[in-house]
């Protein structure tokens, strides 16, 4: 069968018959990237993901050294991460080991058919830093706090190009966006409120805080796969 | 029950379900749906992916001293 993702419209299209997993996907000769370099880095990129999923199942029958090499390959991410929503070093490193206590005692929890490894991390760290936040009563600041987190979450030297490659491509994408659905995006991504919390926040009804959310995640798409030279055909037999 | 959700809904539900701001209700529907409408399965993974991608939003910085063997501690604390 043919799942077809149209980015030119914004909403999917399929066809009939039962799932499987994405077969193929078709590179284009855009910008950026070009197929070779995107395609060695979907490779790589997924090459990581297995190494990951394969960690934590090793973690969740107690093994020190897989705990250890994990938390090597993902420390910086999930510190990066923490201190972004919290923007305090202490508190960032405070939820970073959260985090990895938690992969400790629970990563049998972790079931790679709703997430990815690295989203399912990233999101346990979001959500602890987001409760942190709201412990300390800190008053949010919506404003333009992801533009600015585009300017300063400068290269790292240590990236490799591949992320580093990725991080510009996302932060384009990002500032493609409209204010308003930069602050939907910052309102659910980073601060994690609710559909009626952002409804209430940012002014519009519920289900537009719904189609919002999933416009802005089918246009990021949109213009990442762009920005990456590719163009999407989802398989699935 | 295959048609009983459009494609927009469900994608809004998978949207929202892989950004992890479900409300317990919606959330235990979609795992359900889930389990029968291949639809959602398909979209999760799109989304997952955008997920994916959103975390490198985030600049890594490097990793705060000794919070490597505060971690192992209590690794040995709770094996």
């Amino acid at each position: 069968m043919l799942y077809c993702l149209d980015f030119n419209n914004e909403c999917a299209k399929m066809s009939s018959k039962t799932g499987g997993s994405i077969k193929n996907q078709i590179y284009s000769n855009k910008k950026t990237m070009s197929p070779e370099t995107a395609q060695t880095s979907e490779l790589e990129h997924k090459k990581e993901q297995s190494e990951l999923e394969l960690l934590l199942t090793q973690i969740s029958e107690s093994d020190e050294d897989a705990m250890r090499e994990f938390y090597k390959k993902t420390v910086r991410l999930v510190y990066g991460m923490s201190h972004r929503v919290l923007s305090n070093s202490e508190e960032a490193e405070e939820v970073a080991l959260e985090v990895f206590m938690y992969v400790w005692k629970n990563a049998s929890q972790y079931d790679r058919e709703l997430s990815k490894p690295l989203s399912w991390l990233l999101m346990i760290t979001r959500t602890r830093a987001i409760d942190k936040v709201r412990k300390r009563a800190r008053a949010v600041q919506i404003d333009d706090s992801m533009d600015e987190n585009l300017v300063t979450g400068a290269d790292n030297p240590e990236d490799t190009y591949i992320a580093s490659e990725r991080r510009k491509v996302m932060r384009n994408a990002m500032s493609q966006l409209t204010s308003k659905q930069k602050e939907v995006m910052e309102l659910s991504y980073y601060q994690q409120f609710s559909h009626s919390e952002i409804s209430e926040k940012v002014g519009i009804p519920v289900g537009s805080v719904k189609s919002t959310i999933r416009v802005v995640m089918v246009k990021l798409k949109n213009i990442i796969k762009a920005e990456q030279g590719r163009s999407y055909v989802a398989e699935i037999h | 029950m295959a048609n009983k959700y459009t494609d927009e809904e469900i994608q809004e539900l998978a949207a929202s379900y892989a950004m992890g701001i479900l409300g317990s209700e919606d959330k235990a529907l979609f795992e359900i749906i889930l389990t029968w409408d291949n639809r959602a399965s398909f979209y999760l993974e799109y989304f997952n992916e955008i997920m994916e991608e959103l975390s490198y939003d985030s600049a890594p910085l490097e990793e705060p001293q000794g919070l490597e063997e505060r971690l192992f501690k209590y690794m040995q604390m709770n094996k």
